[in-house]
């Protein structure tokens, strides 16, 4: 029954994507031959899988009926927001060059792009018009659209994002701030945007995604990121999810590591109806090292399905994993990490955490920490728990004179901020530390707690 | 680390010690399954109709499913209409009824195993209800346990002469419907093993079955049920071997265990079935169906195994706790070496309030080994204040076997508290070099850090059990690390 | 200030107390001393209210309040405090915000302006001094990572920020050395003073020699059965608990 379930579901979804084809299609054709062999690879991906269902191993604890069920336009009308709620969206006080992105489309009159040295940024929607621009080699092949419906689906109808380049040894200190912006029209749209991120030989680079709505926005967004880190590069990647709770999210991260080079993963969820994202990162050459921090904070009738794959190719690679959710109301969340050690990768360490708490009694958590080993010469660990605050630390705080509902907040808090925490952009931390504080009982206690920088 | 030293060679020439064939004429039904097969089992056996017509509607819905294809195993394909599905020893039709009628070779056979079955079984204080492919052909102890009000005995006789209870306890732990493997034993079955104890009574003696599998070709399905009524304890013990053959062995076995109000049942297993040769060729394919419902409050199932046999384990011991406070354990150790594929683990499924289970799971590989730990830990909206804690370790022994952890947790109650942690490593230089700087041969170093690796097990098997396992173990192991 | 009568509580279904009395005034330092299992943590924790130890009868006045009827914050509020045996980690939680978070819980209870960062700060420096405090030890979780000495360094700190009219020490001697006893005993002897009560719950004679009480008591059974002065702990370390049980079944 799943099984016709889940084909109906693949039909309804890709009966819109033809729909979307159409409607690219009928617009300025591509003038990059590149492109468009990409697209119809990924288009091909995606038809021959249709939308995933719950019988798929990948998606077992998420249904995707309620978005086959949707119909989302695609390349309608961009509607330009004002710049006062573009600035109330976005996280200010961040220095260095901000790219605003509305459903998907780059908006250059909204984004502020100073010359960076060391730095190329470039619109994807203006290079695949060129037929002479070249494009990275490793676009769409960091995604693989045959193992990812939802990437395949963003492969196929590839024509906004960026393209990020350091060149090589330079350390850019300035964050980059990809903001999208999710925008409600006349009827829910969905767009594919792109990121592709190349970190040059021995560069430095933090880059900021963040999404967010504006209004109550219906949604889907669908996005891949690839990032490619070559020898002793290092790329710190922050992704925040705070789209309105009626929208749709769905994302792909897709990492590649090379030699002695690390990338930092911050991964917080906040907002979404339904929000899916996959974060997978091959560690390819020795020395190559993966830090992941995640959080989903979620409440009313939320789900969060979080999928991490680490790939251990290579010998002395190291990868953690540290993600924390806080589920109230009906909320749901979803994890599933995943630490592959292919053989002859010996002297590795893989680490993997994954902690939640439970604070209603109708949330639910569904966590599978999965190790897949095939080397001998390892150090591998997960853990995962499942639970409420801690009893007796609740009663210390107590008999300090905090009352029990703000001492919960703060225990909760305390277990979100071991992820936040890790978030070296001050301002990045501190809204996120607000946005914490906001699904909390006693908002006052911690603001004002944040407020108080003993 | 690539190279295999001399000791590894050894190792993996190791031959199974368990591997002679009895020759014994045997009356065993052509390959094949359909319903008249069954029929032929079922009358062959004297059944009455309930359980015929429960096979056959098993068989029907069997006929409908297909393969699970989940687990973390190869195989080539199972033609089920290659195995035959009924083989009894042919001397002794209508069973032994006593030591003495027992064909002395049959008895040879378990002296060469080491199972105590004669003087040896009293002195050991085991009642033994030894399974020779499908028939039971002897139980000894029968008095004592009479005495206590114990009934033990083989499934076949239980059929015969307590079809009540058969019928109101069958198939409510594992429906046929359950799984692939639950169906075609349901609708096939031959023998097995039968407990029950009722009210209030603490069975006098651990109580064991050795099963064997024999004759060449044939699949075993045994079935076994245990009924623990109100406030009653029992221990079983379960061991496993086979002969070497080279052609892989379906064994799939159904074992439903009962716990009523503050009843507690203990399970413990030794499998160290053929496991093919270090080419992966032959060997068991191992895939059972064990499950058990702590159906009363305050009840208690524990299951214990040591699993070092069979090229392909798929097996899952679980706890459904239902009853309130009622406690659920698996203790478990997995050896694969060579070609074997183990995909092990439990499930416990938390529905009353305040249960409890715990699970300690140590996985070893060598070889080309793959071991794999798969488990589910579901707490449903009704299991207030529920407890589990996970453990799960796995130990490597050579750089080309794999071991591999999936643990499900599905948490619905704000109120229970979960804990998995796991941990992958080889066999620690240090702890090696230690031993050996204070004089230890390599080899009783291994034993010993294995040894200790598994000590959390083994502490949970009755004693007879935990030498067997230690020796085992020992054995599986010599020389696996160069 | 502290009135206890007949008290009686047991913890997971175990009667521990049975029948305690005792009669604390301000200024006075009391120690509550006896055997393991005598019931003394069981007295500190009933004060301070926690879940578990259930109060089956008699009664705790503090201040003409009932006590026993208070949330275990509002006790705090009202001024008792709980030094712990085994002070929690609370990873996540630094110092500071619990020590500013309680601390203006308290004044704001009182009607007292709750005090800025900069306030806050000048007395917690001033504070920590007085325990020989690293200030960097603000900034780290609640007692996280902190050795056994270290932890019970934090509660008098903490106790000398909050300034509580009454004071319940559970065994703070226990798992010191020399060195940290004399901090720690130090730390509490400042903050002796004519308003403040002070209980001492000990094992050992010991920490008596650091902090001199005005009565000892000996706990036994669940009950007091010998009250006597600063020579009474003495008598004890010489010739243990033993003969204060036959005295008190004389």
């Amino acid at each position: 029954m799943s099984q016709t379930a889940a084909n109906d579901n693949g039909a309804a979804a890709l009966s819109a994507a033809e729909t979307a084809f159409r409607q690219s299609l009928a617009g300025p054709m591509v003038a990059n031959a590149t492109v468009s062999a990409l697209r119809a690879a990924g288009r091909a991906a995606f038809e021959a899988t249709g939308l995933p269902g719950i019988r798929d191993e990948a998606w077992k604890y998420t249904n995707l009926r309620a978005l086959a069920r949707r119909a989302f336009a695609h390349g309608g009308p961009v509607p330009v927001p004002d710049d006062a709620a573009v600035e109330s969206a976005a996280i200010g006080g961040l220095a260095g060059p901000r790219l605003v992105f509305v459903n998907g489309h780059y908006v250059a009159e909204l984004s502020d792009l100073p010359t960076v040295s060391g730095l190329d940024i470039a619109s994807l929607a203006s290079l695949i018009q060129d037929p002479e621009a070249e494009l990275p080699e490793n676009l769409c092949r960091l995604a693989d659209p045959g193992q990812h419906p939802f990437s395949a689906l963003n492969q196929g109808l590839l024509e906004h994002g960026v393209l990020l380049r350091t060149h090589t040894g330079t350390v850019i200190s300035d964050p980059v701030y990809l903001l999208f912006l999710s925008v409600p029209g006349a009827e829910p749209q969905t767009c594919h945007p792109r990121v592709f991120i190349d970190s040059a030989v021995d560069s430095s680079l933090s880059v900021l995604e963040h999404y967010v709505s504006l209004g109550s926005s219906q949604n889907l967004t669908n996005v891949v990121t690839e990032l490619q880190l070559d020898r002793g590069s290092r790329l710190r990647h922050y992704r925040v999810q705070d789209e309105a709770t009626t929208a749709f999210h769905v994302g792909g991260v897709f990492a590649r590591v090379g030699r002695d080079a690390r990338l930092e993963s911050h991964n917080l969820h906040f907002g979404a109806a339904l929000a899916r994202l996959d974060l997978e990162v091959a560690l390819n050459q020795p020395g190559a090292e993966v830090e992941m921090n995640g959080l989903y904070c979620l409440g009313g009738r939320q789900h969060v399905d979080n999928h991490t794959r680490v790939d251990h190719f290579a010998p002395h690679t190291r990868s953690t994993e540290d993600y924390r959710g806080v589920l109230n109301d009906r909320s749901r969340g979803v994890f599933n990490g995943k630490a592959i050690v292919h053989e002859d990768a010996q002297k590795i360490e893989a680490h993997q955490s994954n902690s939640n708490l439970l604070l209603s009694e109708q949330a639910e958590v569904d966590t599978k920490p999965e190790l897949e080993i095939y080397a001998d010469d390892v150090k591998c660990s997960h853990g995962a728990t499942v639970g409420q605050l801690d009893q007796t630390a609740l009663f210390y705080l107590r008999s300090r004179g905090i009352d029990a509902e703000a001492a919960r907040a703060l225990l909760t808090f305390a277990f979100a901020e071991a992820v936040v925490g890790r978030v070296e952009l001050e301002p990045v931390r501190r809204r996120l530390e607000t946005a914490v504080a906001g699904a909390l009982p006693d908002r006052s206690l911690i603001e004002n707690l944040i407020g108080a920088d003993a | 680390m690539a190279t295999h030293t001399p000791e590894v060679e050894d190792f993996i020439g190791k031959k199974y010690k368990h591997g002679f064939v009895t020759e014994i004429d045997a009356d065993t039904v052509a390959p094949g399954l359909d319903e008249d097969v069954i029929r032929f089992i079922s009358s062959k056996k004297g059944e009455p109709s309930f359980l015929l017509e429960w096979r056959l509607q098993a068989y029907r819905h069997w006929l409908t499913m297909t393969e699970p294809k989940w687990a973390h195993v190869h195989h080539q394909p199972i033609d089920y209409q290659a195995i035959s599905y009924y083989s009894a020893p042919k001397s002794k039709k209508d069973g032994p009824k006593s030591l003495d009628e027992v064909d002395p070779k049959l008895l040879e056979t378990y002296e060469k195993l080491g199972i105590p079955l004669h003087e040896r079984a009293i002195l050991a204080g085991v009642a033994v209800d030894a399974v020779f492919d499908s028939v039971s052909v002897a139980t000894t102890f029968k008095a004592k346990l009479a005495e206590a009000g114990v009934i033990f005995c083989s499934f076949s006789e239980a059929v015969r002469d307590h079809p009540d209870l058969i019928e109101q306890y069958l198939g409510t732990v594992v429906p046929y419907s359950d799984n692939f493997f639950a169906a075609l034993n349901s609708a096939v079955f031959t023998d097995g093993s039968f407990v029950f104890v009722p009210k209030g009574v603490r069975c006098p003696m651990e109580l064991s079955t050795y099963f064997r599998i024999n004759a060449a070709n044939t699949g075993q399905f045994e079935r076994t049920l245990i009924v623990a009524e109100e406030s009653s304890h029992v221990s079983y013990l379960e061991g496993c071997t086979a002969p070497m053959r080279d052609e892989n062995q379906l064994h799939a076995a159904v074992v439903e265990l009962v716990a009523l109000d503050d009843a507690e049942i203990k399970y413990s297993t030794v499998q160290n079935w053929y496991p093919g040769d270090e080419n992966g060729i032959g060997g068991i394919y191992n895939f059972v169906t064990k499950r058990g419902d702590c159906r009363g409050h305050r009840s208690k199932i524990s299951w214990t195994q040591v699993e070092t046999g069979s090229a392909i384990t798929w097996k899952y011991p679980s706890c459904v706790l239902r009853g309130d406070h009622s406690v659920g354990e698996f203790y478990s150790v997995a050896v694969a070496n060579n070609y074997q594929q183990a995909d092990t683990g439990t499930k416990m499924i938390h529905i009353g309030r305040g249960t409890r289970s715990t699970i300690v799971s140590k996985g070893i590989s060598a070889g080309k080994a793959q071991n794999s730990y798969r488990g589910l830990v579901k707490i449903l909206p009704s299991a207030d204040g529920a407890r589990n804690y996970t453990q799960c370790d796995s130990l490597l022994m050579g750089d080309r076997c794999g071991a591999h952890t999936f643990p499900y947790i599905e948490a619905k109650n704000p109120t229970a508290h979960v804990e998995h942690e796991a941990t992958t490593s080889k066999i620690g230089e240090d702890q090696l070099f230690y031993c050996l700087q204070r004089g230890l041969s390599e080899e009783d170093a291994v034993n010993m850090i294995v040894n200790g690796f598994c000590k959390d097990v083994f502490r949970e098997l009755p004693m007879e059990f935990a030498v067997e396992a230690q020796n085992l173990l020992s054995v599986s192991l010599e020389g696996a690390v160069g | 200030m502290l009135s206890i009568n007949n008290l009686q509580a047991s913890v997971g279904g175990k009667q521990i107390l049975n029948g305690l009395d005792l009669e604390v005034e301000a200024g006075q330092v009391h120690a509550i001393m006896g055997p393991n299992g005598s019931g003394k943590s069981t007295l500190a924790n009933v004060l301070a209210g926690r879940e578990g130890y259930e109060v089956t009868g008699g009664s705790v006045v503090y201040r003409d309040q009932d006590l026993l009827e208070l949330a275990p914050e509002e006790r705090a509020r009202e001024g008792v405090f709980l030094a712990f045996q085994y002070p929690v980690e609370i990873p996540g939680v630094n110092n500071a915000y619990l020590l500013k978070a309680a601390l203006n819980a308290q004044r704001k209870h009182r009607g007292e302006p709750e005090l800025d960062a900069f306030e806050f700060l000048a007395l917690v420096k001033d504070r920590m001094k007085l325990m020989g405090m690293d200030e960097s030890f603000l900034n780290r979780g609640v007692n996280e990572g902190f050795s056994g000495g270290e932890k019970k360094r934090n509660e008098i700190l903490q106790m000398a920020v909050l300034e509580p009219r009454l004071a319940v020490l559970d065994e703070t001697d226990s798992g010191l050395d020399i060195d940290a006893l004399r901090i720690v005993a130090g730390g509490v002897n400042s903050l002796r003073s004519a308003d403040r009560a002070i209980v001492l719950v000990t094992h050992y004679q010991r920490l008596l020699d650091y902090i001199e009480p005005d009565f000892v008591h000996v706990l036994s059974g669940g009950r007091i059965v010998k009250t006597g002065d600063k020579d009474l702990a003495l008598e004890l370390e010489s010739r243990g608990y033993d003969w204060t049980r036959e005295a008190a079944s004389a």
